[in-house]
């Protein structure tokens, strides 16, 4: 095996570059293994042949065909569909734990559906702008990502001083099976399912590299909301 | 300005307009890699021309249309990617090459005068 060309940082920096750019997996590994290569048979470093990691990366053409684009198109509104309705899911379990607790029905007001609304604009804006996010997130300031999140936290808890104009009366029944499945059934479904883009190099005979570890992975993300509302759920019955 | 011996200090623009061409018309001897265009290309008077200048102008020939690539297995590594011209790019590198013969025709008429003014009209 032979010793690679490529620094960890320089090689971090540009598959980072490439992401965000939107490369996908194969594509990524390609341009790695051509920068390997070319800096073997030239017998230097990448920094030396090409330059700035990040630089280059901008230079690299980063082609979706069009099947790729609808792919990512087609999963990127799966991907909405099923947060927003795990989180309706989640609202409602939520609303139903108190009913149930006192006895009586599940009322919805004002603030639930501003939450619904907001929490949608964001995913919608999160899936849609998603390479804008990652590169505000990855290059911004610490301080700076962190006076936006706290933005937001702050907003949601302003709203829970909306006045409670409306108030709509919901069995609790039917208030928890819906919750319950729009909180569940994605999850149980695998719904939408995941895409598998590791960087893979273009010779590579197995793709087994990381397998147990992404098939983890994904399961913890798959049934994350619902274990969260879970545990939401149980903090609400015990902490009323 | 001193330049090293195998560097001749091309000025940048001009190799930015003929690199392209030079690239495809090394490929039309046939398939061949990445660090090989590039000796060639160093070995014909261009001087270095680095790897973050020379893929990404393969990716866009390929992008173009005008290459195909072909990744072939090694001694150990990563392999070597191959690129070789498509009709397409065989097409073009005629074209481009019949407007630059045309082309260096129209500057040289602008520059012999200054490169010999003993022979100029004045």
């Amino acid at each position: 095996m032979t010793i690679s060309s490529l620094t960890k940082k320089w090689r971090d920096a540009f598959i980072m570059e490439l992401r965000l750019r939107g490369a996908t997996g194969a594509q990524i590994g390609d341009e790695l293994a051509l920068v390997e290569s070319h800096c073997l048979d030239a017998g230097t470093q990448a920094q030396e042949a090409f330059g700035d990691p990040v630089d280059y990366a901008r230079s690299v053409v980063v082609s979706a065909t069009g099947g790729s684009r609808q792919v990512a198109a087609s999963y990127g509104r799966a991907l909405v569909a099923r947060t927003i309705a795990q989180t309706v899911g989640l609202m409602t379990v939520l609303n139903v734990v108190p009913a149930v607790r006192k006895g009586g029905e599940v009322s919805f007001t004002l603030v639930d559906v501003v939450l619904v609304l907001i929490l949608a604009t964001f995913v919608v804006v999160l899936v849609a702008k998603s390479e804008a996010v990652m590169r505000y997130v990855v290059t911004g300031s610490i301080l700076v990502v962190g006076l936006s999140a706290a933005v937001l936290v702050g907003l949601l808890v302003l709203v829970g001083f909306i006045p409670a104009i409306f108030s709509v009366a919901v069995p609790t029944g039917p208030a928890a099976a819906a919750g319950i499945a729009l909180l569940v059934v994605p999850s149980l479904f695998g719904w939408p399912p995941a895409v598998d883009d590791a960087i893979v190099e273009p010779l590579a005979q197995e793709q087994g590299h990381g397998t147990t570890t992404r098939s983890a992975s994904a399961a913890l993300l798959r049934w994350f909301v619902p274990a969260a509302g879970l545990v939401m759920c149980a903090v609400r019955w015990w902490v009323p | 300005m001193e330049h090293p011996v195998n560097d001749p200090g091309w000025p940048g623009e001009w190799l930015r307009g003929v690199l392209g061409i030079c690239v495809l018309g090394i490929l039309q001897s046939g398939p061949t890699y990445g660090y090989a265009i590039a000796a060639a290309l160093a070995e014909g008077g261009l001087g270095t021309i680095k790897g973050g200048t020379l893929y990404p102008l393969l990716g866009r020939l390929e992008e173009a249309g005008l290459v195909t690539v072909e990744w072939r297995a090694g001694d150990g590594g990563p392999g070597r990617k191959y690129f070789s011209l498509t009709p397409a790019g065989t097409a073009e590198l005629a074209r481009q090459a019949a407007h630059w013969q045309a082309f260096t025709e129209v500057t040289r008429s602008f520059v012999d005068s200054h490169t010999h003014p003993e022979e100029s009209p004045s």
